[in-house]
């Protein structure tokens, strides 16, 4: 089904320059630093490239899981996880793990002060709507503000502390998380895929990068359920900062494995290890991971940009109305 | 040695050291069982003091702390002469909390282990989704206490507003004032032996005499078939 994603294109490239070949492309965390800060400013977190894991697609006990972690190392890519998860794993599988704290849980001490970054969820799930809600210890935005200061003391000064939120008309949300002191907001968009679903995330990016006016490069981070590569850059230059790539892993690699529980039992089962199934090759998602990297590099390259965070809403043109509406661009002059 | 200016028996001035500075301090407290507990002075309402403290260290804290005091604490005692604000003792795994004066909202939040007193009055929802921390006010508490409780003993001494135990799942809660209203997911139960013996060892820990068992019911979540 053809979205508004679809609707958009890149402008064309600047003209009488030579191409500029791109060595790295980094989003880069970065906050106001606290009271009390004891921290050189030299430890911010530093995302290397523009995508995030927040839902994997298997279990921690499934046979692709490590692989999975193992490519999400190589690639830079974090992956929000709770430190259970990752124990099993070998350190040169280990990815980049963020936190996050939902609003009926307690706050961990050990996954707090391991994390790359903590999020603090404030959206209550009642069936399948999503709406937004403090933790419920707290009442109010100063309250969290508080919070935020506390959680930050306990991680270490150079931990981002992040807010999660449903999308939506989040204006207000994210000038509230501005005022907090949040580090970075997460955009949880619902897990479908309709064109019409693809047209309510590219608005509520839009929305939410346009509230950021008084902190330009203030870190979007996305949990939409994008399959498409181009998909992804139109995401990045409307204003996301790093897109979930769970819903494209979820369609390159099998199905989960089922539990060990189906290996049969009785008596033969004594005569030896039953022959476990290899595991799972990831090497499908490895290759669109490539290629959205290679896409955004050759986007990038042929916009003459030298860095990702140049990157921005207007070097999209749009090419029906309702594009252009949805993200507030320039629709492409049509010459009568 | 360490250079900390924190050592057993010392007085230290928090409002000189900042929140940040005297964390750090007190988390890499070590002290031995007999040496004389740190006193800190000076405090004015600063939240997060005390927070994620993972040793056994006797802390003294004389005036009022802010939000989330002994947030994470872990194994150390601290006992505060004064008031605390919201979320006292959130998400605290082990260790002791004492407050002479009165708590915030959200008191003993998501704690699931060790003990928190009380002396004055809790404001609402004391107890939120308490799961296995031992918690004692000796005053009124305010509205939904208990709510989302799964776990651990909360005593109540005196009054209680509206709503006591909503979504309660599991835990023991003991009552000696009046109820406003209670949800329709607990049920008065009968004080036995043991709940009798344990109420008053809290009260002991607690440090409130003059409350005996006898004056408490007891309150717990309706089985499944009850509801």
């Amino acid at each position: 089904m053809r979205c508004a994603l679809d609707d958009l294109i890149f402008s064309a490239a600047p003209m009488g320059e030579s191409s500029v070949e791109l060595a790295s492309h980094s989003t880069v965390l970065s906050w106001p630093m606290a009271t009390g800060n004891v921290a050189t400013g030299k430890k911010h977190f530093q995302q290397a490239v523009p995508l995030w894991s927040r839902r994997p697609p298997m279990n921690p006990t499934d046979a692709s899981w490590p692989a999975y972690c193992g490519l999400l190392k190589d690639f830079g890519i974090p992956l929000q996880s709770n430190v259970a998860a990752l124990e099993s794993l070998s350190v040169t599988n280990v990815p980049v793990r963020f936190a996050k704290r939902s609003i009926d849980e307690p706050y961990v001490a050990m996954e707090i002060e391991t994390a790359e970054a903590v999020e603090i969820n404030c959206v209550k799930k009642t069936g399948k709507l999503s709406v937004a809600h403090f933790p419920h210890e707290i009442q109010d935005w100063p309250e969290l503000k508080v919070a935020i200061e506390c959680l930050r003391e306990i991680a270490s000064s150079h931990t981002p502390i992040g807010i999660g939120i449903p999308a939506g008309d989040v204006a207000a949300d994210i000038l509230n998380a501005l005022a907090a002191k949040a580090d970075y907001v997460v955009l949880e968009f619902p897990e479908t895929t309709t064109g019409t679903d693809l047209d309510f995330i590219l608005w509520g990016v839009s929305t939410a990068r346009a509230a950021c006016t008084r902190i330009a490069n203030f870190p979007i981070y996305v949990d939409a359920p994008i399959l498409e590569l181009d998909h992804f850059v139109k995401l990045l230059a409307v204003g996301a900062s790093a897109v979930t790539i769970d819903a494209l892993a979820r369609q390159c690699l099998p199905a989960p494995t089922t539990a060990p529980s189906s290996i049969p039992r009785g008596m033969l089962s004594g005569l030896g290890t039953f022959p476990s199934a290899p595991a799972p090759s990831v090497s499908p998602l490895e290759t669109k991971l490539q290629e959205i990297i290679s896409c955004l590099s050759g986007q990038l390259a042929r916009l003459q940009l030298s860095e990702l965070r140049q990157l921005n809403k207007s070097h999209l043109r749009a090419l029906t109305e309702t594009a252009a509406r949805l993200c507030g661009i320039e629709p492409l002059a049509v010459s009568v | 040695m360490t250079d900390s200016p924190l050592q057993p028996g010392v007085s230290l001035d928090a409002k000189a050291l900042g929140v940040a500075a005297l964390n750090r301090h007190l988390r890499e407290l070590q002290m031995a069982e007999n040496e004389p507990a740190v006193r800190i002075l000076g405090l004015m309402g600063q939240h997060g003091l005390a927070t994620g403290i993972a040793n056994e260290v006797r802390i003294e804290l004389i005036g009022m702390a802010g939000s989330n005091f002994g947030m994470l604490n872990a194994a150390a005692d601290l006992d505060l002469t004064g008031d605390a604000g919201s979320c006292c003792g959130h998400s605290m795994t082990g260790g002791g909390i004492l407050v002479r004066g009165h708590v915030g909202h959200s008191a003993a939040a998501f704690a699931h282990g060790g003990f928190i007193g009380v002396h004055g009055t809790a404001k609402s929802a004391c107890g939120l989704f308490l799961n296995g921390a031992d918690v004692v006010v000796r005053q009124a508490v305010g509205d939904f206490a208990a709510r989302g409780m799964r776990s651990g003993n909360l005593v109540l001494g005196s009054d209680v507003g509206n709503g006591l135990g909503q979504d309660c799942t599991g835990g023991t809660i003991y009552v000696r004032g009046t109820v406003a209203s209670i949800s329709d997911c607990l049920r008065e139960a009968r004080m036995k032996e043991a709940d009798s013996m344990r109420l008053g060892l809290l009260l002991v820990r607690a440090g409130i005499k003059g409350a005996v068992a006898k004056d408490f019911r007891i309150y717990r979540p309706r089985v499944k078939s009850e509801e």
